[in-house]
């Protein structure tokens, strides 16, 4: 069994909620309204919901196996225990690079966003650089650092997304969200499931299983921060395509601000874009800072280290390198598009599936299994 | 935890000492995750059961600290490390030895006896203190009263010291017993010296000798002749002289192998006053002053209880200063009174001046900007901590006393949020809070729109702005920095000055900050005006430290927003939430009971009204959660609990 | 050219301090998977990032 790196950080299930809903609601910043506008045209709203939706199913199939036969476990150790050392040592290489992946397009997507919007004469190097460098400090904090961060600034997301979507109220036009099922029903489940790649709450819950202060209220921390994280999102790709109509969202790479620009209510509450730069970069930088932690932890836990820290700043520095690989945003959304986001699923929610599965199927009848 | 080498070898072989600084720069430092004590996993329950043991005597250091440190192996935090030992190499171990500070009395004494024999004659007229010092106090206080006065003599090294005062008397029995009374001119008062101690022993005192042996005089002096308040009877010579310099009249009579000190303290110090930094309209006005005792007597006036205890240390090893620890017995978790006694008991320094230095030798992480220790001179700020379940730490003459743990929000607290009904302490609150974000991020906020983002602000006024700014011929940031730095000086200097000529700084400041630098064409009219709010607003900050960390931090600021605008400012205001997160004071997490969430009475951002401040604060893990009744106000419906809470007695 | 190899020193850093890293775990004779770990990814790091900052300033 592997051993629990360092410190066994101990987090409340509220500030872990937070930390997740943050995680999966920042995508509402990025590219995913765009793509969601793409696949499902007018329904582009449901597709989080129904990612949330299949999501939940997994996360509490898997949670129930972990609740009943290995309790304390992360799925790392359950498949290091029950299918041996290289099973585990190979589950978690595939999380790490699939959080590389995805780290790195998220980190691409938010330099770009910045430098297209606030800062255009700066090089995405250093305003890259400076944003990768602050997740690493913060990631640098732990598990309990994050989630204290995420916490504190939970309300600040909370108030920007439904600020965004009441304050565009006046350019609203319900009839844009006609026909109900945009693209139709089949593609609009095909993009629910796809959207699950996004729903990253499903492994990493799995993996900060020993750090929860009463592993019980996990399977809360799940339901709510998946349902909540996707009915955010839901809600700003509903006030996005009733603003601009959902025809057009391909070519708009950056929704967020495309809306806040929109505000107008009387001549002192305008141009509110510039406020919510507060708003998307620190729920970028949480993400950032989650995915590095937990790319370290699962490192650190897969190679016996005694610390998750020392592999921060190469992990950090991966992830830079990798962001900065595509010559231009358009290759990045063209890999988000095409590789990503249909495949991306498959690891997220189907490996913990499988691994808890099968596990359950070979030692789960045998009454789980003793560890220290 | 990898550490690198700490020696590399030059050209010729030799061994080169790598800095510390490119050390850490290449090895893995956790102290920002490491904490040597956490009071969440030290229950109260444990603790009391400790408690029950027996309390502790005071001079059992080894074992309160073996027993705290095996309660912070919970958090795989040894307090090996704590004290600042790294793992290392073999290698690093082997050549650099730990090296403790040695008491200077002991070393004095280790140099004596090692150079005991040679010592030259230049040494010995040189320093004449040093070589008669520690090593040559008895043990104990000698019977013969000769003995005891040339002991005296060489202690305080006399004749040269002319604040000690040796009296020479026959206590009035018959025959006559020597005696000697010995104080600190200064310290005492002497009438107390005259009319019940002297007066006493020389002329009411006809008794006959058939009372006992000779070396029983002491306790016929102590019961039957000397009608001071508190004596004490010492016979180790290191306790009285510690009680002379503490103030006392130390009588010693001929015979007896003991002394009496009486208590005899007198020195002058300022009256109880107005609080200097910390005043209030509603509420009391008295604050702590330049003495000890007078302060813990502050205290224990306003908490009249039987269980508030006030524990005694000492600290500084060539002169004492007293450390009272003071806390509500059966309130206050165990473990905190440990870890408090632990970390001040651990402190070796010739001198301790104040509890400004004190509180650096105990605060958990001291280069952090945000204070971990509450310093107030309010006594009843101090009294309703101690009720909560904190610590209180006294230190020697200094008038501000430190409470501990203290967590950010109690910073932004003031005793008057109390004493005035909730919605006007909350309004208070309010206003706090936003002066504690201007005075943070104004001027960098004012930096950004100016430079970055000017589409944010409504055209009329950025063509005020741009119009206001078109004389000025430097970069915002050279601006804002320029009045910055004036408005500094002029707090510096109105601190600084002498009071006689200090309307002056008053009629200076508003000339430089005023009208002529904006009609010189030096800075803007509209960035006078963010100068002057910010001021304003990081004056409103109440906690004097947190005060000093904002003024830092808002020039980290102001520099992330010139050159990033929102984006810098966001970024350092993550990381900056990010460190603190992690800080903790006396092992509460500071930003408790916030992130962690923790049960608290409302009584965090906002003031709840009193009758609703039923709990106490949970991150405190006190003995008895409960302050007061869950209903307190039971003749009134309107303010009855909702049932959930509706129970009528305490748990 | 210059830009590149001024980009290249907080790679080197980088590979530097996880080196370290490594050989510590080399001496406190953690096993020899946890080293390797150590070393494969500081060196993994330092080869991206060479790669990929080679392509950025030198084009």
């Amino acid at each position: 069994m592997t051993q629990h790196v360092e410190e066994k950080a101990s987090v409340g299930a509220k500030e872990l909620t937070a930390v997740f809903t943050v995680y999966t609601a920042s995508h509402a910043f990025l590219g995913f309204p765009r793509y969601a506008g793409e696949t499902a045209y007018e329904a582009g709203w449901m597709l989080p919901l129904i990612a949330g939706a299949i999501s939940i199913a997994a996360f509490l199939a898997v949670d129930a196996v972990i609740a009943r036969r290995f309790p304390g476990m992360d799925i790392i150790e359950i498949a290091t225990t029950c299918f041996g050392k290289v099973s585990g040592t190979l589950v978690s290489l595939c999380i790490v690079a699939f959080l590389l992946a995805t780290n790195a397009m998220v980190f691409r997507e938010f330099s770009e966003n910045v430098v297209s919007t606030v800062l255009p004469f700066t090089p995405i190097f250093l305003v890259g650089g400076l944003a990768m460098l602050t997740a690493l400090y913060i990631a640098w904090m732990g598990l309990e650092g994050i989630a204290r961060t995420a916490y504190i600034l939970f309300p600040v997301l909370l108030v920007g997304i439904v600020s965004l979507c009441v304050l565009t109220v006046n350019w609203w036009h319900p009839a844009w969200l006609f026909p109900v099922f945009g693209r139709g029903l089949p593609a609009v489940l095909q993009g629910g499931l796809h959207a699950c790649s996004l729903v990253l709450n499903v492994v990493l819950l799995t993996i900060v299983y020993p750090h929860a202060h009463n592993p019980k209220d996990l399977r809360r921390v799940g339901v709510v921060s998946i349902a909540l994280s996707s009915v955010l999102v839901s809600m700003f790709i509903m006030a996005y395509q009733m603003v601009f109509p959902a025809p057009g969202s391909p070519s708009s790479p950056f929704p967020l601000y495309q809306l806040a620009r929109m505000i107008y209510v009387g001549r002192y509450m305008q141009r509110l874009e510039s406020v919510y730069v507060f708003l998307w970069v620190t729920a970028a930088l949480a993400k950032l800072a989650v995915s590095l932690w937990a790319m370290g932890y699962i490192l650190a836990s897969a190679c016996e280290w005694p610390s998750f820290r020392p592999a921060l700043p190469a992990m950090a520095m991966l992830c830079f390198a990798l962001g900065m690989w595509p010559p231009n945003v358009g290759l990045v959304l063209h890999v988000y598009d095409v590789y990503y986001m249909p495949w991306g699923w498959l690891l997220n929610l189907g490996m913990p599936l499988a691994v808890a599965g099968l596990a359950f199927a070979i030692r789960g009848r045998k009454r789980g299994i003793h560890h220290a | 935890m990898p550490e690198p080498a700490t020696f590399i070898r030059d050209g010729e072989g030799k061994r080169v000492r790598i800095p510390d600084w490119l050390q850490r720069l290449f090895s893995y430092d956790d102290t920002a995750s490491r904490h040597p004590f956490t009071l969440a996993g030290a229950h109260a329950e444990t603790a009391q059961k400790e408690e029950a043991q027996g309390p502790q005597a005071p001079d059992s250091r080894a074992s309160a600290s073996q027993t705290s440190a095996s309660r912070a192996s919970d958090s795989r935090a040894s307090a090996s490390q704590a004290a600042g030992e790294r793992p290392a190499d073999g290698q690093a171990e082997e050549t650099t030895p730990v090296v403790r500070p040695v008491p200077l009395r002991d070393w004095m004494a280790q140099q004596e006896s090692s150079q005991s024999a040679p010592a030259s004659p230049m040494d010995a007229s040189e320093s004449p203190t040093a070589g008669s010092a520690a090593h040559a106090w008895p043990e104990k206080v000698p019977a013969d009263l000769a003995s005891c006065k040339a002991a005296i003599e060489r202690t305080f090294h006399l004749p040269e010291n002319k604040d000690i005062v040796l009296r020479s008397f026959r206590v009035g029995v018959e025959p006559g017993w020597d005696a000697l009374a010995v104080f600190v001119d200064g310290l005492v008062d002497k009438s107390v010296i005259n009319t019940h101690i002297l007066q006493p022993l020389m002329l009411l005192s006809h008794l006959d000798e058939a009372l006992g042996e000779r070396r029983e005089r002491i306790d016929v002096v102590r019961e039957a002749l000397l009608p001071g308040n508190q004596i004490t009877q010492l016979d180790q010579w290191r306790d009285l002289v510690q009680g002379i310099l503490a103030g006392n009249t130390a009588v010693l009579v001929d015979g007896s192998p003991a002394a009496l000190a009486v208590e005899t303290r007198g020195w002058e110090h300022r009256q109880v006053g107005l609080p200097q930094t910390e005043t209030v309209v509603r509420g009391e006005h008295d604050a702590f002053t330049e003495s000890f005792r007078a302060n813990t007597g502050l205290v224990r006036s306003k908490l009249r209880s039987p269980d508030l205890v006030t524990e005694m240390m000492t600290v500084g090893t060539a002169a004492s200063t007293d450390v009272a620890v003071m806390y509500v017995k059966g309130v206050v978790n165990p473990a905190l009174v440990a870890e408090v006694k632990r970390r001040i008991q651990s402190i070796e320094v010739d001198y301790l001046p104040s509890s400004g230095v004190l509180e650096q030798f105990i605060e958990d992480q001291p280069r952090s900007l945000i204070p971990q220790v509450l310093a107030t001179e309010r006594p009843d700020r101090i009294a309703h901590m101690l009720m909560e379940g904190h610590v209180a730490i006294f230190v020697g003459h200094s008038p501000f006393v430190l409470a501990v743990p203290a967590v950010f929000f109690s910073l932004l607290h003031t005793a008057e949020d109390a004493y005035v009904r909730a919605p006007f302490g909350t309004f208070l609150r309010i206003i706090r809070w936003l002066a504690l974000f201007a005075a943070l991020l104004l001027p960098a906020f004012y930096i950004s729109v100016a430079n970055f983002h000017p589409e944010m602000i409504p055209t009329d006024l950025m063509l005020a702005i741009a119009a206001s700014r078109e004389q000025v011929p430097f970069p915002v940031i050279f601006e804002v920095l320029l009045m910055e730095f004036s408005i500094e000086l002029i707090r510096e200097a109105g601190i600084r000055i002498p009071s006689v000529i200090g309307p002056t700084i008053g009629i200076v400041g508003a000339l430089i900050i005023g009208q002529a630098a904006v009609q010189a064409g030096i800075v803007s009219p509209i960035l006078v005006i963010v100068i002057a709010v910010t001021a304003l607003a990081s004056f409103a900050i109440p906690n004097y430290a947190l005060g000093f960390g904002v003024r830092v931090m808002r020039f980290a600021f102001l520099l992330a927003a010139s050159l990033f605008g929102f984006y810098g400012i966001a970024l350092l205001f993550c990381a900056m939430v990010a460190k603190l997160s992690v800080q903790k004071s006396f092992g509460v997490p500071i930003l408790a009971p916030v992130a962690p969430k923790m049960d608290s009475a409302p009584d965090v951002f906002f003031r709840g009204a009193a009758y609703r401040m039923n709990q106490r604060p949970s991150y405190l893990q006190p003995q008895n959660d409960w302050r007061q009744a869950p209903v307190t106000r039971p003749w009134s419906d309107e303010t009855k609990p909702r049932s959930r809470q509706g129970r009528s007695r305490r748990p | 050219m210059l830009k590149f190899l001024a980009a290249m020193v907080i790679p080197l850093y980088v590979l530097v301090y996880t080196a370290l890293y490594g050989r510590w775990l080399t001496k406190r004779r953690a096993p020899a998977k946890a080293a390797a770990a150590a070393y494969a990814l500081a060196g993994l790091s330092f080869a991206v990032s060479a790669v990929i900052f080679w392509r950025l300033f030198t084009r």
